[in-house]
């Protein structure tokens, strides 16, 4: 039992990583379930629902604005530099990385490179259409052979401030559980370490969310 | 080490084990496939059908074993023989054993071909595809040549005719019958978390309304749900009175003018809307019209003698097995007593 510390090192970090996954993951599929849903119809790939435009965009974001969501993002002031632009305060939109290549072609699209201050950038983000940034993750959600040709869909959550929300049922969201080897048998040798979580997300008001869903082009 | 005792003294009271035992149990089955959840997951599982045991010599399946590494869908028969008695065992058949279930895992079925779809009431599907299908499943209509309407909607298996059509259980008459061919999958899964959205079909002009949903909803009176009714064309969805208005479920299963149960009755007056209207298959992309559960209606549960957190954001995942029914299969036939144990091992070896 020389090594078990790195050994248990590396594995906190490993099922930490996993834990917060996992979290995302239980996120996404509450939204998935009960998020009010909107097909995009203004892309040209001739399926229902069809690749991501501009249009589709500007329509959820204007759902949430007549609902009273507020921006969850601040805008971010012009500067003296080349090739940036300032960017609008924003709604916060979560997709899958698939959807990177579709964004870069958009009409209006800027990417996060081109934002005036680096500062302001989140780590996941890819880029801003009008009033939503993009933040995309390997977890986002698809749902399989999902459209009327039978294509994968890609959902994207656009969400207002406060819109949802993780509920801690035991006054702890998730909890990292490290039993040392002398619980385990009479010689001492094994050691068991995982997580548990008490929390659930939910949707705070229907009103600030929009599962807007597309294919790719 | 001094972090490590610290860690040890903090997690000292922890009752969290790894489970490896057994679990056990019983159920009657109703000749078809029967899901046994088991959050502990299982390595093994042997069931024993009572009732054929106690019957003298039939020459049916009577003890099934399965051990994880064997075929998904198959398993290990001990087929009682006519005459001695004496069991023999041998391998199930392909698809008709046990199957490891974990919700979690979203994968539709197969593309199976469909030949048409007709303008009935229900619409019925026209495919010698059925035998994966059971009534109540959900299924995926899609690339349809016709009736392209109802493309990338889920909907609720009705009666099936086996190698020959079902019908599409909760979905009014479509104007136009889908002339030519298409597809559909099996949806085995329901979302995640309840309650869930879901997608109407129909909705009356009445004084409480009734509103009809494609799959099998699982909402409860008192209830509160919000309305999406897009506007597709002049005609389409029609009642575009009810787009973002809340409304408290007051009922549930009431038939619809179709005499369609998947309902919910609202709170909602809606005799001077504009007549529901579902798009045609010429009709632009859409967005479905949707109920979306919002909250409860505290109030409306207590008066229906209703749990008043029924809207609660539920996980409703799980993992464990699903036997399915049949003489020659784990669950059995109608009315026969099944007895089950599945076991847990503190390590699996398979090489």
């Amino acid at each position: 039992m020389q090594n078990q510390d790195p050994v248990l090192n590396e594995t906190a970090e490993l099922l930490g990583l996993s834990l917060r996954m996992t979290e995302d993951q239980l996120t996404r599929d509450m939204m998935s379930a009960t998020a009010t849903m909107y097909n995009c119809t203004g892309g040209g790939n001739g399926d229902l629902p069809t690749n991501l435009s501009l249009s589709d965009i500007d329509e959820v974001t204007s759902a949430l604005l007549t609902n009273d969501a507020w921006m969850v993002l601040d805008t971010i002031g012009g500067e003296d530099k080349f090739g940036t632009g300032p960017v609008r305060d924003a709604y916060l939109a979560l997709g899958h990385t698939r959807l990177s290549k579709d964004l870069n072609n958009l009409n209006g699209f800027i990417s996060k490179w081109n934002y005036p201050n680096d500062n302001r950038v989140l780590r996941s983000e890819w880029g801003t259409v009008n009033n939503t940034r993009f933040m995309l993750s390997s977890v986002g959600a698809v749902a399989p052979n999902a459209s009327a040709l039978g294509n994968d869909v890609y959902t994207i959550f656009v969400q207002g401030m406060e819109s949802l929300a993780c509920i801690e049922q035991d006054n702890y969201s998730a909890r990292f559980l490290y039993r040392p080897p002398v619980f385990s048998d009479p010689l001492f040798q094994n050691i068991t370490i995982g997580y548990v979580f008490a929390e659930v997300p939910r949707i705070l008001n229907d009103l600030w969310l929009t599962a807007m869903r597309c294919t790719l082009n | 080490m001094a972090h490590r005792n610290a860690l040890h003294a903090e997690l000292k009271e922890e009752t969290m084990v790894e489970f490896t035992g057994t679990n056990q149990g019983r159920f009657t089955s109703t000749g078809t496939a029967t899901t046994i959840a088991l959050r502990s997951d299982l390595d093994y599982m042997w069931v024993l059908n009572e009732s054929q045991t106690y019957q003298a010599g039939l020459g049916q399946g009577v003890q099934y074993y399965w051990q994880r590494g064997m075929n998904q869908g198959q398993g290990v028969i001990y087929t009682k023989t006519a005459v001695t008695d004496a069991l023999v065992p041998g391998q199930i058949a392909a698809n008709e054993g046990f199957y490891l279930i974990d919700t979690s895992v979203n994968l539709p079925g197969p593309s199976l071909a469909l030949t048409g779809i007709t303008n009935g009431v229900p619409p019925v599907v026209n495919t010698a595809n059925t035998a994966a299908l059971n009534p109540g499943d959900i299924v995926r209509i899609y690339n349809t040549v016709g009736a392209q309407q109802l493309g990338g909607l889920d909907f609720t298996v009705g009666t099936i005719v086996p190698t020959t059509s079902f019908t599409l259980a909760y979905m009014q008459g479509i104007a136009n019958a889908n002339p030519g061919a298409g597809t559909f999958r099996r949806i085995p899964y329901n979302p995640l978390y309840y309650p869930t959205r879901r997608y109407i079909t129909n909705i009356s002009q009445a004084t409480n309304a009734i509103v009809t949903l494609s799959v099998t909803h699982g909402f409860t009176v008192g209830q509160q749900i919000s309305f999406v009714v897009p506007t597709v064309t002049s005609l389409a969805f029609g009642m575009t009175e009810l787009d973002g208005t809340e409304a408290t479920i007051v009922a549930i299963g009431q038939a619809d003018v179709n005499g369609f149960t998947n309902t919910i009755t609202v709170d909602v007056d809606t005799t001077g809307f504009t007549a529901f209207a579902f798009p045609l298959t010429t009709d632009p992309g859409f967005t479905p019209a949707q109920v979306i559960p919002v909250g409860e209606s505290t109030a409306t549960a207590l008066t229906y003698g209703q749990n008043i957190l029924a809207d609660a954001t539920t996980n409703t995942g799980y993992i464990g097995i699903q036997l399915m029914a049949g003489a020659a299969s784990p669950a059995g036939s109608q009315g026969d007593v099944i007895y089950w144990v599945a076991g847990k091992s503190v390590n699996v070896y398979n090489v």
